[in-house]
């Protein structure tokens, strides 16, 4: 592969990539990601970080409703989702038109109005009774507080568990009324929201950062280590590069992967120390492949002319032969970048990556996974970035190989 | 042959002990004391604990006592569960994930051959694009999220296997024979390798295909089918063999994860907990452990490698 790995040859290789779509589709797809990731949540209507307690996981693009209450106890506006709304609005009718003997004796909201969501604002109303349990002699045991949020699954089911005179009021039945109003709100996420109401587009792209930068510092650093470890064995020959690249082929045989999570449970966690993890595995292949180059290219004429001219080993190692050996470097790290990222998420996934303040594809895809039977899109919209992402790279390795391959150029 | 064999047993024995020293060395240099969140008791007996475990010795004297240990073979007991000794926590949990992991190596070859011949004897039409398109969705999806939904699916919208548990689970119901539980974790283990597999064995077929010997045979006028079974099928299976060693590797790591996904109490769980807990001696005897079957699985590979490729084995040979 090396022989005609002339210079003149090399310098084409970024012309013939540009000249080859897959390539290009890939390389401008992943480009648009990495771009999207560091610029589009800057701009987006929605901080990833701003929670919503009370609107909890949201499906995308459903519509968010307000839950005002005018004269309630909380004074705070709650934002609800379009089902959770329907729900309310549905227990409010329930709890004014239901059967209302024990509850809200001789009060005539029955009569209220059934209200739906279409209309433009929407006032329910319900009551929030607190009943008083007695023990057999008499003596009130505690009040039970019936809340707006709690009270779809409990109210009905309560009033009719406690025997008649044992729920008793405490003060007029009236005062317990409350009116909310449900208004449309303008928010609409494009991805729905998580699990604490963040907007889960932004989240991702957020978390994207994180992930592409890891994959392309850890590759970085794998291939410097590869480029100077087989670079030197390359140049030395001999004996030297024998023992050297039998150390290699030991390392090949280790479960090098449980070294990186050793090295992430035992040391304080940092995101520096996952670059390094990471990248000490990843560089075997790189030295191969460049020891390779090298042996090939160090018989070249042009090494010769380097070591007529009286230049230093460094010299000529640094500035003459490995500048000829990246090509085929180049294309095995981007199928490292790959890699990586998915190394990331899988230690991520197991509680060992980055830590929950920050956020990466591998937390949000392990959270996603957990509660993939409830909300599906937690799941979903990372993994279809995380997928595109790894997919755009692949290609692009695989495109860069075939165009450097002599085989296929034919 | 059997020296070559012996030759690379006996290599392996200083690779673990450089194993085994390393690992050793990282964890006692690590912050962290294995009975440092254990409830309140009282200094006499943690330091009664501590000598007992031979913890309060200096690190040298703990470093002898380990090396002569595992000469033995016997790491000795867990400080995470007391009680157990390192070899009956290997013992007992190790055939668990054994039970679902040979079934999803098995797996991955049975889907990823045939997708990767099929691919290659289809090159450049729409059936290599579908296999190909499948390899690469595979390799792109972590095993993590793959897992959710296989079990989603067959568990959840088909019902027709556990979508959790583990064998001991069937007792609880008659719906799900303990076989059951084996199969969406290799199945989910499987599939990432399949794809890589796949990958391999479609490359390595293209290549096959265009080599010389193969222009031969067809020149004797053999017929496509034997050409294929007998000369080019074997020769392009040599970088999917080649990869059996790695990918050996990666599944011990992998089953972790299914093992966090399914539940299941094999020997991976054990080794991220005792890592957390600081559990020295559990820790130190599962890196060993592993280190050896990689390191005896890859000679097996090395080994049926020179069996299929007549180069490799003449080399061994001399």
């Amino acid at each position: 592969m090396s022989g005609d790995l002339a210079p003149e040859e090399t310098i084409g290789i970024g012309r013939r990539v540009l000249r080859h779509p897959p390539a290009v589709a890939s390389l401008v797809a992943f480009l648009l990601i990495a771009t999207a990731c560091w610029i589009v949540p800057a701009f987006w209507t929605y901080d990833p970080n701003e929670t919503r307690l009370s609107l909890g996981p949201t499906a995308p693009l459903t519509e968010i409703y307000e839950l005002t209450s005018p004269r309630g106890v909380e004074e705070e506006t709650r934002l609800i989702d379009a089902k959770r709304a329907n729900r309310l609005i549905e227990n409010g009718q329930l709890a004014l038109l239901g059967p209302a003997e024990p509850r809200a004796p001789g009060s005539d909201l029955e009569k209220a109005e059934i209200p739906t969501l279409g209309s433009p604002d929407t006032t329910i109303a319900w009551i929030e009774i607190p009943p008083i349990i007695r023990n057999a002699s008499g003596n009130p045991i505690r009040p039970v507080w019936i809340s707006p949020s709690q009270v779809d699954p409990y109210f009905e089911e309560l009033a009719q568990s406690l025997p008649e005179g044992m729920a008793t009021l405490p003060a007029p039945p009236e005062s317990y009324v409350s009116t909310y109003r449900v208004e449309k709100t303008p928010l609409k996420f494009l991805a729905g929201t998580d699990e604490l109401g963040r907007d889960l587009f932004t989240r991702t792209l957020v978390g994207g950062r994180l992930s592409i930068a890891v994959g392309i510092a850890a590759t970085l650093v794998s291939v410097t280590i590869g480029i100077l470890y087989g670079g030197i064995a390359g140049y030395a020959g001999g004996r030297l590069d024998s023992l050297m690249m039998r150390f290699v082929d030991i390392l090949y045989a280790l479960p090098f992967l449980i070294f990186v999570i050793l090295l992430m449970v035992v040391f304080p966690r940092s995101l520096l120390l996952l670059f390094i993890a990471i990248g000490a595995v990843e560089w075997l292949t790189t030295a191969r492949i460049v020891r390779g180059e090298v042996l090939a290219l160090k018989k070249l004429p042009f090494v010769d002319a380097a070591r007529c001219l009286g230049l230093p080993h460094r010299t000529i190692l640094l500035r003459h032969i490995l500048p000829n050996a990246l090509p085929p470097v180049i294309v095995y790290a981007t199928l490292t970048v790959p890699t990586v990222i998915l190394l990331e998420s899988v230690l991520s996934f197991l509680g060992l990556g980055v830590q929950p303040p920050d956020s990466s594809w591998g937390v949000l895809l392990n959270e996603g996974a957990e509660r993939m039977q409830a909300y599906p899109w937690l799941l979903i919209v990372p993994a279809t970035l995380f997928a595109a992402t790894l997919l755009s790279l692949n290609f692009l390795g695989d495109s860069l190989r075939d165009l450097l391959d002599p085989k296929s150029r034919r | 042959m059997a020296r070559f064999f012996f030759k690379r047993l006996l290599i392996s024995i200083p690779v673990l002990f450089v194993v085994a020293s390393i690992t050793f060395f990282l964890i006692r240099a690590a912050p962290g004391d294995p009975f440092a969140d254990e409830k309140k008791i009282p200094e006499e007996s943690r330091a009664e604990i501590v000598a007992f475990y031979g913890l309060d010795l200096p690190v040298w004297q703990q470093y002898l006592r380990f090396l002569a240990n595992l000469a033995r073979l016997d790491p000795g007991y867990s400080y995470s569960h007391p009680g157990y000794s390192v070899t009956e926590i290997i013992s007992t949990h190790f055939p668990v994930t054994m039970a679902y992991a040979i079934p999803g190596f098995l797996l991955a070859l049975l889907i990823g051959i045939p997708l990767g011949s099929i691919a290659a004897l289809r090159h450049g039409k729409p059936g290599d694009w579908v296999a190909s398109g499948l390899a690469m969705i595979g390799i792109c999806l972590p095993t993590f999220v793959i897992g959710p939904l296989l079990a989603l699916f067959f568990g959840g919208v088909l019902g027709i296997l556990p979508s959790v548990g583990w064998m001991s689970a069937a007792q609880f119901s008659d719906q799900f024979s303990p076989i059951s539980f084996v199969i969406l974790p290799a199945l989910t283990l499987a599939i990432l390798y399949a794809a890589f597999v796949t990958r391999l064995s479609r490359s390595g077929l293209i290549e096959t295909l265009r080599a010389d010997y193969i222009r031969t045979a067809r020149a004797k006028g053999l017929s496509s089918r034997r050409i294929l079974w007998r000369h080019a099928l074997p020769m392009s299976l040599l970088p999917v063999i080649n990869f059996l060693g790695p990918a050996l590797a990666g599944m011990l790591t992998g089953s972790f994860v299914v093992e966090t996904l399914f539940n299941i109490p094999g020997l991976g769980q054990f080794f991220i907990e005792a890592a957390i807990a600081r559990d020295y001696p559990l820790l130190l005897g599962l890196v060993v452990f592993y280190a050896a079957l990689i390191l005896f699985l890859n000679l097996m590979v090395d080994l049926l490698q020179a069996a299929l490729n007549p180069r490799i084995r003449e080399n061994i040979g001399r």
